[in-house]
């Protein structure tokens, strides 16, 4: 174990062996030519970043100000005209006409379940023999009428 | 001698400090020659080798070169310097290649700064200082050289003023395996 007497000795020797070394003859001219570089290339990156942000803050102000005080568009009064657009497919194989939907007469205020419910009689033989007919027509009329069909624009 | 006065030293620095920030890049050659030597011996410490510790100095000057304001309201300017140079150091030793790592750590660092002519007592302590890790010998050497204070010391390090004087005394007690004969005959 040292003593402290032993390192006050040691500290005294390393005290007395001080030394400064003499820089480069050069080293001076370096450090001073690279700082005036450096301080010119921090000035015009500076300048650079307060040009652009003048710039690029100008056109926002700009942009903002066509939004706000420049011609807004008018909001569309007639509403129908972008309504809902219906969309229709033909194929080669079918006719042109859109399905007709078969209205059927109800009594009034009711609906079709409570019309079956309460006069099964004529709805049962209006549905029967209209329904027998048209399935059997459409079969031959689909096969004659195929030449019929026009060709898809 | 320079390091016989360290408060005037600090003061010299602090003054110089305070023309960089009014005068500009100008007043960096006063900072220069009165700073260099003592930089260049720290950094040297720190890279083992004398050109790193001059691209160190001189990597450091430029930075407060372009910050100078920061060094002069700094509470201890010289310590902030040192600070500074040791991260250039440190940035330099860590960018080194590896096989050129191994190469210097195989010398020691007092073989680049030894000034010819000079005693062979005073060489033989500084080449048993290059045998000290960095981290301590750097504490010695401001300790000893620079003759600061173990709060500057830290400041310096960015440590508790505890861990630089723990690392002082371990520095001190590793240097005593090696000079403990020469220590005697020397006082003797």
């Amino acid at each position: 174990m040292t003593d402290l007497r032993q390192l006050r000795e040691i500290e005294r020797l390393v005290e007395d062996s001080v030394f400064l070394p003499s820089p480069r003859h050069q080293l001076k001219h370096r450090v001073l030519k690279r700082a005036i570089e450096a301080k010119y290339r921090h000035k015009l990156w500076k300048r650079f970043g307060i040009t652009t942000s003048a710039v690029s803050g100008t056109l926002v102000i700009v942009y903002v100000g066509f939004r706000l005080f420049g011609s807004a568009p008018t909001p569309t009064q007639n509403s129908t005209q972008n309504g809902p657009v219906s969309v229709r497919i033909y194929s080669p194989g079918h006719n042109l006409e859109p399905p007709v939907v078969e209205q059927t007469t109800t009594a009034a205020g009711t609906s079709l379940g409570e019309s079956l419910y309460f006069h099964p009689a004529p709805l049962q033989s209006v549905d029967s023999s209209s329904a027998a007919r048209p399935a059997a027509e459409s079969g031959q009329s689909n096969l004659s009428n195929n030449k019929d069909v026009p060709t898809n624009p | 001698m320079e390091t016989g006065e360290p408060i005037d030293f600090a003061e010299q620095v602090r003054h110089c400090a305070l023309e960089l920030a009014r005068d500009g890049v100008g007043a960096l050659a006063s900072v220069y020659d009165v700073t260099a030597s003592r930089l260049i011996r720290y950094a040297s410490t720190l890279t083992r080798q004398r050109d790193d510790a001059e691209d160190a100095v001189q990597a450091a000057l430029v930075r407060i070169a372009l910050r100078p304001r920061v060094l002069a309201e700094a509470r201890y300017p010289w310590a902030y310097l040192l600070k500074v140079v040791r991260n250039e150091s440190l940035n330099i030793v860590r960018r080194r290649k590896p096989m050129r790592r191994l190469k210097v750590r195989t010398k020691s660092w007092c073989e680049y700064v030894a000034e010819p002519g000079e005693q062979e007592l005073h060489s033989y302590v500084r080449r048993a200082l290059g045998k000290l890790p960095p981290t301590q010998a750097e504490v010695v050497v401001l300790k000893i050289w620079e003759e600061m204070t173990f709060a500057e010391i830290g400041e310096v390090l960015g440590q508790s003023p505890n861990t630089a004087a723990s690392r002082y005394r371990y520095a001190l007690q590793k240097l005593s395996q090696h000079l403990h004969t020469l220590a005697e005959l020397y006082h003797d």
